[in-house]
């Protein structure tokens, strides 16, 4: 595996029961890089980026098989903490959902349980520090005691961002992370997602392609539980090699 | 490329079929100015040449009438793929229709000042025209179907014209050697000639973009 790739997901299939929802996926993702799944409902993107911090290991139906390399070690080891890999891959959802605590908090928890840093000055500084890196630390610093939930929704998914930063992963993944938000809202989170790719890997299902192709580097198009075409986001959206893509990303499929 | 299913936005598709339409029709219009042109070179007429002038204001007009709509096109269907690569040849090849209906209207007013002399001088000429007017032709027919293979054609062909080009220019020299007294006369010819290989260029050119979207 190359030194640029973070993630090199072998041969994975993934029944739900009887149901075969990925039929063998082979996909390299680039380190620091923004890698966008797209593809129609139930095509199998986003039950791929569960895959990615196996938050399908919750589904009892779920059966796995394939590997998925993660800087070069297999997170279906049976050795892997599930816990510790959840903190090297972090994840935002679709409706911005902070704790019922204080914005301090909601940042604190997560690093606190994991012994990420001590109460005052330590855990003071990472909490700036992570609200700074998800652009929301000016728009919060004097409000740090009020509930996250207080905060616009836009903000609320900004918080998540940094809660999800503050126990330092490498990887973020974003299940369409925009689609309950305002366009203004929605543009502040897409800045927000290229200056983080210079610090995380980050994997986003959207299903907007405008977004997708507004913000990621490399573009996956899935279609019923099949890799399609993986590709340059440029090229995929100027020029895509498959007749499917092609179809789907001009607005012409079913 | 295989043949295109439609859009789910069936607005999007029609949209598509107009600005096609719009071009295609320039293109007809582009034609028969060559046409009349190379007529007023046979004949000289005010009236045809007056027809040639109209028929470059009314390319304009679509001209502009085109680029609102691949504008608006862009705007609200914001076009991906090979939708998007027909409107980038769209919006380029209006400036070619545009240039190929000037270039039209300027072999006329050449035509109109060009004393008639014996038909010998004219005959390349009118056969460069004749093969100009395929060219332009082919272009557009191979825009109206996507027809990648006639577009190479029409480039392949290309060199034809330009090996035309310089065996009038040739011509015309001797021409000027022979009888001096008509050289302004020929100079005219000669410009003519350098109008209908820049006609032809510009053919070229709007078969490379039919091709830029349809491989």
């Amino acid at each position: 595996m190359s030194s640029s790739m973070k993630i090199s997901i072998k041969q994975l299939k993934l029944w739900y029961g009887d149901s075969e929802a990925l039929h063998g996926i082979d996909l390299d993702i680039k380190q620091n890089k923004v890698t966008a799944f797209i593809g129609p409902s139930g095509c199998g993107k986003s039950t791929l980026l569960r895959c990615l911090n196996r938050m399908n290991d919750q589904i009892a139906a779920c059966r796995i098989e394939g590997k998925i390399l993660m800087d070069g070690e297999n997170i279906y080891d049976p050795s892997v903490d599930v816990v510790q890999l959840r903190t090297h891959v972090g994840m935002v959802f679709q409706k911005p959902n902070p704790f019922p605590k204080t914005i301090y908090e909601n940042i604190a928890y997560a690093p606190r349980i994991h012994g990420l840093a001590k109460k005052g000055i330590e855990m003071d500084q990472l909490v700036e520090t992570s609200l700074r890196k998800a652009s929301l630390w000016d728009e919060v610093k004097d409000k740090l005691q009020q509930p996250g939930t207080a905060l616009s929704g836009g903000q609320q998914q900004r918080l998540c961002i940094a809660r999800t930063i503050a126990v330092q992963p490498s990887v973020i993944l974003m299940d369409e992370p925009c689609s309950a938000l305002d366009p203004i809202a929605t543009l502040k989170i897409e800045e927000l997602i290229d200056e983080l790719k210079q610090d995380y890997t980050i994997i986003m299902v959207t299903h907007s392609m405008q977004q997708a192709a507004r913000i990621s580097d490399e573009t996956a198009f899935f279609y019923m539980g099949d890799l399609i075409e993986y590709s340059d986001t440029e090229a995929m959206f100027t020029q895509p090699k498959e007749q499917q893509t092609e179809d789907y990303i001009t607005g012409r499929f079913g | 490329m295989a043949k295109k299913t439609q859009h789910i936005m069936k607005r999007f598709d029609k949209e598509l079929e107009e600005v096609k339409e719009i071009v295609l029709s320039m293109g007809e219009l582009v034609e028969q100015s060559i046409k009349d042109a190379m007529e007023t070179l046979i004949s000289p007429s005010e009236d045809l040449a007056h027809k040639i002038l109209n028929c470059d204001k009314k390319i304009e007009e679509l001209e502009a009438e085109c680029e609102e709509l691949a504008q608006s096109i862009i705007v609200r269907r914001q076009p991906t793929a090979s939708d998007l690569r027909f409107i980038i040849a769209i919006i380029k090849l209006l400036k070619d229709l545009e240039y190929m209906g000037h270039l039209s209207a300027s072999i006329s007013s050449m035509a109109l000042q060009t004393v008639k002399q014996p038909t010998e001088y004219y005959d390349s000429l009118e056969s460069m025209g004749e093969k100009v007017v395929i060219q332009v032709h082919d272009a557009f027919k191979a825009l109206a179907n996507s027809n990648s293979k006639l577009a190479h054609k029409v480039i392949d062909r290309d060199q034809k014209i330009n090996k035309r080009y310089r065996v009038i220019q040739r011509e015309v020299l001797t021409y000027m050697l022979e009888e001096p007294h008509s050289i302004s006369h020929l100079l005219n010819l000669s410009n003519v000639a350098k109008q209908l290989e820049r006609i032809a260029d510009h053919a070229v050119h709007v078969s490379k973009l039919v091709i830029s979207y349809s491989e």
